[in-house]
């Protein structure tokens, strides 16, 4: 299997194009890059780099009420402080030692802060999802928004050259990059095209899905 | 053979589920997918994991979004049965009618061995939305339940079936607690007789629910407090007298154990039925085990049938007067089976008389029917008996041994007949109203023996609800119309005999006038009589079995009688008659029907003016006496009393405080100006002082005016009569007071209103011009522009009717009609108009005569209005022209799309003829015409009209 230019695609491009242009060429660039590449690190890592882009941007494009996605900057560098304060050793425990760790209740609580943050900006992340979705704060429990909260995901942690919660992960194949592309893509394009059209994809994907192994088609 | 369903990719359901983020674009997706082999994928994907949000709008009502992941597990239920009610049982704690209904359905489709595992959640789902369950499939699913899962299947049927006390409703007499279930009582007796077969199928235990239910129902007290319970039937077999619909729960459930306990006993169970029925010592239950072994005894009488009657017929409690129709209906069938013995035992029963009450309770009943407690004798109370004992046997007669036979004869000859005798209450279907005889029996007496009959006839005083005066006096006019020369030898005693015979003769001779009937002198002699009669008493009658109390109503069918005469007459009419008319109809112009108390009881809120006079003397004597006029003037009859008349209404119009009087002059205007305008001219300050200081003159002329507008056409001598009056209505200082309405007529215009009407056709018909001060005066600001848009409404509405009627119209007139209309829209568009004046614009879409390039241009201009609502008008006329206009036509469905689906849509027309719209601008190759559409279409779907996309698509050949 292989990219390619759809039509679908270049819909999608045209309707970015009426909204930014800036937008319209960061998609360009991410399907270009998979038509005219092999699959690689890099690749990934430019599309991944590309997406992420067009996502943070494109809700504030629409005019959608974006929040202030919570950092877990500051209160790092709080536990930093803390940390060094209460005089506790940076050398990396071992990963086989399981046992309970005794720590100061400064420590524990700077600890919490930046748990909370990290928790606050995840949920900041959905809603993003949905806003971009629906243009609403909604139905975040919703399955298929968080199917789709984990392909925006997927392309934000390709974004970066490392990901140190997957130190050894490997490249995802093309069925994998194309599934998860096909769902940012048609979430862009209900959001932006005409449900007319994306009504008649829904009706020809019923079609596919209820066919029986004796159909022609 | 079916060939197998494909297995989806992993990446296809991924891909197709995470587009589903728009909630209309889900619905039609799980709405549509069939395929059961998605269900795994998809649940592992969490597909059926959340629900819908839900919220509470600006009212306060809980919403809920639907849930359409349900529809597709309804739709393979049968296919993938275990994760099904797995995944619905993750939901047994939801509140969301749409889940529960889903779990509903799908419990449907499961085999019985899965869906009893739902039965917790189903039970939940009856108890909090019934509505949306169909009582039915409750009974069809118990029913796959069946036998091998009763327990379950009875748990479902108690959580539908089970009674309830409801709220208390008034009754004649106090009121009562209705008894509900969740279902309402519609469903509850569509639904019941459907369990039939499967509680037979659970035997003995069966029979023990729905007693269970009826039990419970019996238990719910009246709210009196009285002990009494609130379930009432007279007749435990179907009978006209439980078909009043007031207990639909309850008699569903005797009709359910009724039905149920003969099928047991029909299969040979009827001992344990009975032992059922009779074990909770509850009367209604033993009547229902009597009429069980009645039935058991008409099909068969088998020997231990007739033992189980045999008991019952010396049982005292089955002959109180409620279980008497079922004590006398297994009298019929068993007597005639009963052994000597057992019928000797019977006999004795019988005669002891226990069953007719203590000797105190028959004293008493004596008592009440002679009115004097302390003089009652030894004969009375035997005589009492009698009348029981012959009560009692009458309706069983045919069963009895010969003597008792003869015995009932006896009685009858003393006691006469009795109507239903085994009922202890019947009520008839018009109540009151029996006659002891027909207009044939009486047609074919004599005139003596008729009098006779009317004169001693009284109704039965025991029967409240039976034969009465007001039945006789009604089959009294039908034999005056059939026979007036009949009723006519009575007339010289039929004022003495009773009012209501007087009002049915002159009713009955008023029809016969039409048929040719010249009525005698005596029938005018007593028309002289009753005229002559003082209208003295209490004119509100309680009960139908008693003459009228007052005179009027049989002096308004005099005066109703002499009109029906005139116009019988109406090409013969001679001076001898007028005068003898005039002479029985003047007196009555003075009649004090209706006083002023009258007309502030009845003729304030429930009725208006003009259908009051027409149910008062006063005012029909005086309506009668213009017919006289007019009549006696068309005939031209030299005589005095065309103004003898008029004279009569002058003082009537200054001296008459009477609203229902003033309705019948504006009735009459027209007419009387036909006739002499200078007696309008004379009066015309009277009659048109609508914007008089003094309240009195001012409402009677409102009436006068209103009444006038309301019942006449616009036509040019109308005008010329109205101007005045039309002039002052659009004056400013008419707003600043309030005024009554004479006729309110079935749509409720107001008289300005209907002044405007009249002046907006009155320059379509030609009759006035645009320049005319009453069109000018009708373009002031002062007058609301509301009301302008009302008269442009209704023109419209009128000439889309005559072309819905076929009828011809005038091309100058619609020509006028198209002139105005479009005059006002550009005054509109120029902002000299308010846009309220197009707001019933919708009507001239709907003529087919105007061309859509001149209608669709001001329908735009008024859809631009706020206030603009096509109170669904314009679909079908939108549809229609869009083939000429398609630009102009979905830019206007455009402006008339809801912003969000929480709102309206103006109702379903809009909606069913979108998709024509639509596709005429998509195919129209007009660039602005497609792109309105094409935003449309995004519209529709956004606002989950997904249904009128694929007809879009059918429509323009791309689905």
């Amino acid at each position: 299997m292989t990219f390619a230019w759809t039509a679908s695609r270049e819909e999608l491009v045209a309707l970015l194009e009426k909204e930014s242009p800036d937008l319209a060429g960061l998609y360009r660039h991410a399907i270009d890059t998979l038509v005219a590449y092999p699959l690689s690190f890099t690749t990934v890592l430019v599309v991944g780099q590309c997406i992420r882009e067009l996502f943070n941007g494109l809700p504030r494009v629409l005019g959608d009420p974006v929040s202030d996605r919570s950092g877990v900057d500051r209160p790092a560098k709080e536990l930093f402080d803390a940390w060094s304060a209460a005089d506790m050793s940076f050398t990396p425990v071992s990963d086989t030692d399981d046992s309970p760790q005794s720590i100061p209740a400064v420590v524990h609580r700077a600890a919490l802060a930046v748990a909370s943050s990290a928790a606050a900006g995840h949920q900041n992340a959905r809603e993003l999802t949905a806003l971009l979705a629906t243009g609403r704060v909604a139905n975040l429990e919703d399955a298929s928004m968080r199917r789709l909260h984990a392909a925006i995901e997927f392309f934000r942690k390709w974004a970066h050259r490392r990901d140190y919660s997957q130190p050894d992960r490997t490249l995802p194949s093309i069925d994998a990059l194309e599934t998860e592309l096909r769902i940012v893509e048609e979430a862009m394009l209900i959001r932006l095209g005409n449900l007319a059209d994306r009504a008649r994809a829904i009706r020809a994907s019923l079609k596919a899905a209820n066919r029986r192994l004796d159909d022609s088609t | 053979m079916t060939a197998e369903w494909v297995e989806p990719r992993a990446d296809e359901v991924e891909a197709v589920f995470g587009s589903l983020v728009e909630p209309n674009l889900k619905r039609l997706f799980f709405s549509g997918l069939e395929n059961p082999k998605w269900l795994k994928p998809l649940a592992e994907l969490g597909a059926f994991t959340a629900e819908p949000d839900s919220w509470t709008d600006d009212a306060g009502t809980h919403r809920v979004l639907p849930w359409p992941e349900g529809d597709y597990l309804v739709a393979v239920a049968a296919d993938e049965p275990v994760l099904v009610t797995d995944l619905l049982l993750r939901h047994s704690e939801s509140s969301n009618p749409w889940v529960q209904h889903a779990a509903f359905e799908a419990a449907l489709r499961l085999p019985a061995q899965h869906a009893t595992r739902l039965v917790p959640q189903l039970v939940a789902a009856i108890r909090n939305s019934p509505q949306w369950i169909d009582a039915t499939k409750v009974v069809r699913l118990a029913e796959t339940f069946g036998v091998n899962h009763r327990a379950a299947a009875t748990k479902l049927l108690d959580a539908a079936f089970k009674p309830r006390p409801g709220g208390y409703e008034p009754e004649i007499l106090g009121s009562r607690r209705r008894v509900t279930a969740p279902f309402d009582g519609f469903w509850y007796r569509e639904a019941t007789p459907k369990l039939l077969s499967l509680l037979t199928s659970f035997g003995g235990v069966g029979l023990r629910i729905p007693l269970g239910w009826l039990e419970r129902a019996i238990d719910i007290p009246d709210p009196e407090s009285t002990g009494f319970s609130s379930v009432w039937r007279s007749s435990i077999e179907p009978h006209d007298q439980d078909g009043m619909g007031r207990y639909e729960i309850t008699d569903a459930l005797i009709d359910l154990v009724r039905e149920l306990a003969w099928s047991l006993a029909n299969r040979g169970a009827l001992l344990e039925v009975v032992a059922q029925l009779n074990g909770a010592d509850r009367p209604l239950l033993r009547r229902l085990a009597v009429a069980t072994t009645s039935r058991a005894i008409a099909a068969a009488p088998s020997a231990e049938a007739l033992a189980v009657a045999r008991d019952m017929l010396v049982d005292d409690r089955l002959l109180e007067p409620d279980a008497r129709p079922e004590y006398v209906r297994l009298a019929q069938v068993a007597l005639p089976h009963l052994a000597p013995e057992d019928l000797a035992v019977w006999r004795s029963f019988l005669d002891r008389g226990d069953w007719q009450g203590s000797e105190e309770d028959l004293h008493r009943i004596a008592a009440y029917s002679i009115n004097e407690a302390d003089n009652v004798s030894v004969e009375q109370v035997e005589a009492v008996r009698r009348r029981l004992r012959y009560r009692l046997l009458l309706p069983m007669q045919t069963a009895l041994p010969e003597d008792l036979r003869l015995e009932v004869l006896s009685l009858r000859s003393e006691f006469g007949d009795i109507e239903h005798p085994e009922f202890s209450r019947y009520i008839t279907s018009g109540p009151g109203i029996s006659s002891p005889k027909s207009a044939a029996e009486m047609a074919a007496m004599s005139a003596g023996a008729l009098r006779d009959f009317l004169t001693g006839w009284q109704p039965s005083a025991d029967h409240r609800f039976g034969l009465s005066v007001e039945g006789l006096a009604r089959e009294l006019a039908q034999l005056a119309k059939d026979h007036p020369a009949l009723v006519a030898e009575l007339a010289g005693d039929l004022p003495n005999i009773g009012r209501s015979y007087v009002r049915s003769a002159f009713h009955g001779w008023r029809a016969a006038l039409v048929d040719g009937y010249l009525p005698s002198e005596a029938v005018w002699e007593m028309a002289t009589r009753v005229v002559a009669e003082p209208d003295a008493g209490d004119p509100v009658r309680s009960e139908f079995d008693t003459d009228d109390p007052v005179w009027r109503w049989a002096q308004r069918e005099v005066a109703d009688f002499v009109a029906a005469y005139i116009e019988a007459r109406i090409h013969t009419l001679d001076e001898a008659d007028v005068w003898k008319v005039w002479r029985l109809l003047e007196p009555m112009t003075r009649h004090p029907d209706p006083t002023p108390a009258h007309e502030d009881r009845y003729g304030g809120s429930n009725m208006d003016p003009l259908t009051l006079s027409l149910n008062t003397t006063r005012p029909t004597a005086i309506r009668n006496s213009v017919k006289l006029r007019r009549a006696t003037v068309s005939r031209g009859i030299d005589t005095e009393l065309p103004a003898e008349i008029l004279g009569m209404l002058a003082d009537r119009l200054e001296n008459d405080p009477s609203a229902a009087v003033a309705a019948v002059i504006g009735e009459s205007l027209g007419h009387l100006w036909d006739l002499d305008e200078k007696w309008i001219d004379d009066h015309g300050d009277l009659l048109f002082a609508v914007t008089d200081s003094d309240q009195g003159q001012r409402e009677r002329a409102d009436v006068i005016t209103s009444v006038a507008l309301s019942t006449y056409r616009t036509g040019g001598a109308f005008i010329r009569l109205m101007r005045p009056a039309l002039l002052k209505i659009l004056e400013p200082k008419y707003a600043e007071t309030d005024h009554v309405e004479g006729w309110r007529g079935a749509q409720s215009r107001t008289t300005r209103l209907t002044a405007a009407t009249h002046i907006t056709w009155a320059v379509v018909l030609g009759v006035i011009e645009e320049d005319d001060e009453l069109f000018t005066s009708l373009l002031q600001d002062h007058v609301p522009p509301q009301t302008r848009g009302d008269a442009l409404g209704t023109l419209g509405w009128t000439f889309m009717r005559a072309y819905l009627d076929d009828e011809e119209v005038s091309t100058e007139r619609l020509a006028r009609a198209q002139h105005l209309m479009g005059s006002r829209a550009a005054a509109v568009e120029a902002g000299t108009a308010s846009p309220a004046e197009l707001k019933d614009f919708y009507w001239w879409v709907r003529i087919p005569a105007l061309p859509a390039s001149w209608s669709l241009p001001i329908l735009r201009q008024a859809v631009a209005a706020s206030e603009f609502d096509p109170r669904g008008m314009i679909g079908e006329p939108l549809a229609a022209a869009s083939r000429a206009e398609p630009a102009l036509a979905v830019d206007i469905l455009r402006m008339l799309l809801p912003n969000d689906s929480h709102e309206n849509w103006r109702g379903w027309d809009l909606a069913s003829h979108a998709p024509q719209i639509i596709a005429a601008a998509l195919r129209s190759g007009d660039s602005a015409a497609v792109e309105t559409a094409r935003s449309v279409q995004d519209r529709l779907g956004r606002l989950g009209h997904l249904n009128l996309l694929a007809e879009v698509d059918d429509l323009i050949g791309t689905a």
